[in-house]
């Protein structure tokens, strides 16, 4: 990096790796929490699609370590460092088992709040991206509908892009109060936010279950069905948007830094590196050098291939000379005038 | 075309041929069937679900697709009405699908889940399918021959599966280190190819029992969504930018090249004959008159040079130069052509030759030009037009006798030349009276330019005003414009001041080495659009650039120590180029086709667009892959210019006299300023650029463009600190302004009157400001009551319509009394607006849910009339185009006519 005296990447990326969160999404939670308030007095939370596990960080912070009988379930399909007060799960939230498995932690008791900052695997094709997350929060809901008390809360982030409204809709079948939430830590140029939905009372009737793939809404769907539009978070903190200096007070809320911190200022490496990634053994394969010999004996090949074929002509144009030569010498100049028109009138040749 | 093989980029769905080509052919290449229009039976689901594969069966008259949720779906192909609905017993949400099987008997179905397992399902004969196990991330892509079946994962893996027993992958291979995306198989050669994220395409042999890599091809044009197959070696790559192309792939085999074999050392091949320099110091010259025949030889001869039609060879004091330049027999005036039948009689070369009181130190050749230097240090620059009749133009003396001329033309009457240790000299030969050759940068600038290293290439343009473009061996482009002061005519006493100005000079350093660029290639390309092409070396092999992007369009293996050798358009086909070189004494000759690599579509960006403005001609774009491109208002590509990496906003104006200025700027501090004439931008690519970096400022976060009558084009620009600068034409700064840190950045700025700024900030204000006499006045400020950020701002007569992160759109009054202010919401969408235009009665919005919504505004009110969906998926930006023209940008662009 060049020498600046401003950090040019995003400021809560810097402050959520100077604080040990694991992923800046932890300052989402606050500041929508610190908005809503919906982690008051809660003493069973979920945590779904965890890894690498900031949220989690959060409910340990706010809730385990105001009150340590405040129980959280933590549930990802991939394994995570361990963190105090959450009891991990490895499981797929699209099981009923998983759902009683939640509950058993509980003690038979249903979770007051069941937050979920999944994200599907971005593919890059925005169309299967946006479904992939619909479908992601559908079996958030699903779990939810089994695990959450009536009157709790459910808080997941969404993609706002094309077919987003319906979303709304169906959540708001299913809650009371749907809220979009957009804490100031997320970009304001990306299409995240947060679906916040208060006050669970499924209508009458409703059987939980996992097989539900669409919450059956038909109705023409416009912007109004969400109760509000809230962004989240003090204008007067820290902007997403906005670069800071380096010497700035690197704790949150803003703390002291004495001037020996700021000499040392240094760019930090990510707290957590995913565990369990789908390329690990590539990665492996790569470091092991493997890669790069398949990349010299691919071009060595290649070299090969046009020496011998080098030879091959040589051999060929031997051969044709030893034939002219047999029909008796030829005035040097005409053959070679001959050589020149064949090298340079070869078109016909290449079309043949 | 070939639309059968492009229909999978277009999801499976058939278009007829005429769509592919005009701007439909965005809408299908996303693959969403709610947007393709012109196709007799379409069908919009309520609640979409994603379909990942559809086959037609015409012997039982059915149609099916299956979607991410694993649901097979029978459909009528009359209507497509819907039949049959069976639901696969297997719960992940899958991302890919292969369809075999002729009839619905036989139907077998494969899908790739995002957890990575292969799922083997024949619907009509078992309840549960078979799950294959291998892949350990999800799977993209799924392809078959006869007896394999292929996947290509987040694993970085491509995996074998037989298709008869059902069991795991027999065959693994590793290569790709970031995500490949897609698989496509050439079963008559046994090739698979494969591409992704890494922007290369990767080419597999394959046997019964291994998948080996043979080549690689980089292809620097985005991220590669599909390939599919048009013929042997020759494939369609569709990118993420939207961009679609062709491409040759040779399997690695060897250049076709045609030898002249023995001791050739030098040579020329001209329109009618050739020369060549052996080394027994012969200098043979040939006819060409259907054969070439041996016209002469002359011995003793050592040194050569060649420029495009003639070429100068000397030892000692004797000088000869063969020229091609048509000069008739009895005429000694290059004058109207003669019959075609004379014509080939006199297609000979021509054959000049001076004997000099001295020995020659170097000669050059340009045009009919000669430029000698001899042993005294002193040069001599020549005409001749026959044997006969030589003129001396130029003699002069530097004063460092030690310099060597590398290249040298001459344009309206001016003589430049590049030397070996990079200057560049001038002389103007209308001026009579000053008989010495003059540096035409100073001393710093040389340098700065071309790192003392040789001038490889001077290349003057066909332009009214004197201009010319340079190469060096650097790896260094520059365009260059003399403006003249004076005449040597008309005010003989006056003293004529000439001053050389650099308009703008990139390196090849975008295509991530430097090499060593020597000549220019002006091509008529595909469309009929000109193209200019820069050739130079890297290592062994030869490369063709695009000068403009600074990407390599072609490169080939031609083996080290080419310091002789020649490139140039077929006569017949101009996107065939006929290489010759000198290889350990041989000539060679390669035919050269760039046609290997073709755009159907292309927006010249390598990621998705972030940011565009436009002007009635012109529409500028820019995205984070550092490319900015001009397009005229058909959305055609005119010029793609690398301008520095993460650019996120640009702004482009037009002055009444045919002049236009684009800013852009983005992460890296720079802001870019680019200048340019209409007539000599699409003729010549003629532009200027400027470069301001901000270190300490963050990020550019917006940028705007503004005319002052009396000081010129003035530019202002946003910053992530937080602070507003005024820059003039020169780049110096004007006027500077920190907003207070609960307001946020700014985040989008606008001008209304020539000199009213707009600021709508991240912290949720709308705010303006007066630029007056080199000072920001604060003049009125509004807070927006929904406290998300501003994300858009548009300007009319008598409003300010801002768009928020919230996706509502505002109309304000900013009164310099906050009491007065007003913000009335007018429209709203569900996710963040990302662009306004206004008209004089109409106000569209566009956001990322992919929307426009038109509203008819009157004095009195403001009503929502129409929302329309885009076709582009990921819109980033709307801006105007003349009067009713509005472009959508994103991944693609996106021109709607009839809106406004």
């Amino acid at each position: 990096m060049g020498k600046t005296s401003r950090d040019k990447r995003d400021i809560y990326y810097r402050l959520a790796k100077e604080n040990k969160w694991r992923a800046r999404s932890a300052f989402k939670l606050m500041q929508i929490d610190d908005e809503f308030q919906i982690l008051k007095g809660v003493t069973r939370a979920v945590d779904l699609c965890a890894a690498p596990g900031s949220w989690s960080q959060v409910l340990s912070k706010r809730l385990y370590e105001e009150d340590e009988k405040a129980k959280i379930v933590a549930i990802d399909l991939q394994p995570m460092a361990p963190i105090p007060g959450v009891i991990q799960l490895q499981g797929d939230i699209t099981s009923v088992e998983t759902a009683n498995q939640v509950i058993e932690h509980f003690s038979g008791e249903k979770a007051d709040i069941v937050i979920c900052d999944g994200a599907p695997d971005v593919t890059g094709i925005h169309s299967l991206d946006e479904f992939m997350q619909a479908e992601l929060i559908l079996a958030a809901f699903n779990i939810t509908s089994h695990v959450l008390k009536n009157g709790g809360n459910f808080l997941a982030k969404i993609f706002r892009s094309r077919n987003s409204s319906l979303l709304y809709a169906q959540m708001k079948r299913y809650f009371k109060q749907v809220y979009l939430a957009k804490p100031r830590s997320s970009r304001q140029s990306s299409c995240e936010a947060f679906v916040l939905c208060l006050d669970y009372s499924p209508p009458e009737g409703f059987v939980p279950t996992m097989n539900k793939t669409s919450l059956e809404i038909k109705d023409n769907v416009t912007a109004d069905v969400i109760d509000g539009f809230v962004t989240c978070g003090d204008l007067s903190g820290w902007d997403s948007e906005k670069s800071y200096p380096l010497d700035i007070e690197c704790s949150f809320p803003r703390g002291t830094l004495d001037e020996d911190d700021k000499k040392r200022y240094e760019f930090k490496d990510v707290v957590q590196p995913p565990t369990d990634p789908a390329y690990k053994e590539a990665l492996e394969k790569k470091k092991t050098g493997v890669f790069s010999k398949m990349n010299a004996d691919m071009n060595k090949e290649m070299k090969a291939a046009i020496k011998r074929e080098k030879k091959h002509r040589e051999m060929t144009a031997e051969a044709a000379e030893k034939e002219s030569s047999e029909k008796g010498p030829e005035k040097e100049a005409e053959k070679e005038a001959e050589d020149v028109a064949d090298a340079l009138e070869n078109k016909a040749k290449i079309e043949e | 075309m070939d639309d059968e093989t492009l229909l999978d980029h277009f999801a499976q769905l058939k278009i007829s041929e005429g769509h592919l080509l005009d701007d439909k052919v965005i809408t299908c290449a996303k693959g969403d069937q709610k947007y393709v229009e012109n196709v007799p039976h379409r069908l919009e689901e309520d609640f979409p679900e994603h379909i990942i594969g559809c086959k037609d069966f015409p012997r039982d008259k059915k149609i099916v697709s299956v979607t991410s949720r694993n649901v097979l779906k029978i459909r009528k192909s009359k209507n497509l009405e819907l039949e049959e609905q069976i639901q696969c017993d297997y719960s992940a949400t899958s991302i890919c699908s292969l369809i075999l099987g002729e009839t619905l008997e036989s139907i077998r179905i494969f899908f790739g889940s995002v957890v990575g397992e292969l799922i083997d399902w024949q619907p009509g004969k078992e309840d549960k399918p078979v799950m294959r196990k291998g892949h350990k991330g999800m799977i993209f892509s799924i392809v078959a021959d006869s007896k394999r079946i292929f996947t290509i994962s987040d694993d970085r893996t491509i995996r074998m599966w037989a298709i008869s027993d059902r069991g795991g992958s027999f065959c693994t291979a590793f290569g790709h280190t970031a995500r490949p995306f897609t698989i496509c198989l050439d079963p008559d050669s046994q090739l698979i190819y494969t591409g992704g994220i890494e922007q290369t395409v990767y080419c597999w042999k394959y046997t019964d029992r291994e998948i080996k890599l043979t080549r690689k091809t980089s292809l620097s044009a985005g991220v590669i969504r599909k390939i599919t197959l048009f013929n042997r070696q020759t494939l369609a790559i569709s990118c993420q930018n939207g961009d679609i192309l062709k491409i040759h792939v040779d399997s690695g085999g060897v250049p076709d090249w045609k030898v002249l074999k023995g001791g050739i050392v030098n040579f020329k091949v001209l329109n009618c004959g050739l020369v060549t320099l052996n080394t027994r110091d012969e200098l043979k010259i040939y006819t060409n008159t259907g054969m070439f025949k041996l016209m002469c030889r002359v011995g003793n001869i050592k040194h050569m040079s060649s420029s495009s039609e003639s070429l100068v060879a000397w030892h000692e004091k004797q000088l000869i130069v063969v020229s091609d330049i048509l000069f008739y027999e009895c005429d000694i005036t290059p004058g109207p052509a003669p019959p075609l039948e004379e014509q080939q009689k006199v297609r000979k070369p021509h054959v000049f030759r001076l004997k000099l009181s001295m020995n020659i130190i170097t000669a050059l050749c340009w045009d009919n030009l000669v430029l000698i230097k001899t042993v005294d240090g002193s040069f001599a620059v020549y005409e001749y037009l026959d044997a006969d009749s030589w003129q001396c133009l130029k003699r002069f003396t530097p004063e460092n006798p030690s310099i060597m001329p590398s290249c040298f033309a001459k344009s309206k009457n001016y003589i430049y030349m590049g030397t070996t240790h990079g200057e560049l000299y001038y002389t103007y030969l209308e001026d009579h009276k000053n008989d010495q050759m003059e540096l035409a940068l100073t001393k710093k600038e040389c340098y700065d330019l071309f790192g003392g290293k040789e001038v490889t290439c001077i290349y003057p343009l066909k332009l009214c005003k004197p201009k010319f473009m340079t190469l060096g061996k650097t790896g260094v482009w520059a365009t260059v414009a003399v403006l003249r002061e004076g005449c040597p005519i008309m005010y003989p006493t006056k003293p004529v001041i000439h001053t050389f100005r650099i308009l703008n000079s990139r390196t090849f350093s975008a295509a991530s080495r430097i090499a060593w660029p020597c000549q220019f290639i002006d091509r008529k390309g595909n469309g009929g659009i000109q193209e200019r092409l820069i050739v130079g070396f890297y290592g062994t092999s030869m490369i063709i650039w695009n000068s403009t992007t600074g990407l390599p369009v072609y490169e080939t293996y031609c083996g080290g120590g080419h310091r002789e050798w020649q490139l140039e358009p077929s006569e017949e086909d101009p996107s065939i180029l006929d290489f010759h070189f000198i290889r350990d004494n041989d000539l060679c000759h390669q035919r050269i086709d760039l046609n290997s690599k073709e755009y159907v579509i292309n927006t010249a960006h390598a990621s998705s667009i972030v940011a565009a403005s436009g002007t009635t001609e012109f529409l500028a774009t820019v995205s984070l892959d550092g490319h900015l491109s001009i397009s005229n208002a058909q959305g055609q590509l005119i010029l793609p210019i690398f301008v520095g990496e993460n650019l996120l906003c640009t702004d482009m104006r037009t002055d009444k006299d045919g002049h236009s200025y684009i800013i852009a700027g983005g992460g890296k501090s720079m802001i870019s300023i680019i200048d340019f004439n209409h007539s000599e931008l699409e003729s010549h690519g003629v532009f200027s650029m400027r470069h301001l970096t901000q270190p300490d400022e963050g990020r550019v976060v917006a940028v705007k463009t503004c005319a002052d009558e009396d000081s010129g084009p003035r530019f202002v620009v946003s910053y992530s600190s937080g602070v507003l600068e005024v820059l003039d034409f020169s780049l110096k700064s004007l006027a500077t302004l920190e907003l207070e840190d609960s307001l946020g950045i700014g985040a989008k700025i606008d001008i209304y009157d020539k000199d009213k700024l707009i600021v709508g900030t991240s912290g949720s204000y709308v705010m303006t400001f007066e630029m007056k006499d080199e000072q920001l006045k604060e003049m009125g400020r509004l807070k927006l009551l929904d406290r998300s950020g501003v994300t858009s701002i548009a300007t009319s007569s008598d409003a300010i319509y801002v768009g928020c992160d919230s996706g509502h759109v505002y109309k304000c009054h900013v009164a310099s009394d906050s009491s007065e202010s007003t913000a009335i919401k007018i429209q709203s969408h569900l996710s963040t607006v990302v662009g306004i235009v206004v008209t004089r009665d109409t106000v569209l919005s566009i956001s990322l849910d992919c929307a426009i919504v038109k509203s008819v505004t009157s004095s009195e009110s403001t009503l929502v009339s129409s929302r329309k969906p885009t076709i582009i998926d990921m819109p980033n930006g709307m801006v105007k185009m003349g009067e009713s023209k509005i472009v959508v940008v994103g991944d693609g662009i996106q021109i709607i006519d009839h809106l406004i």
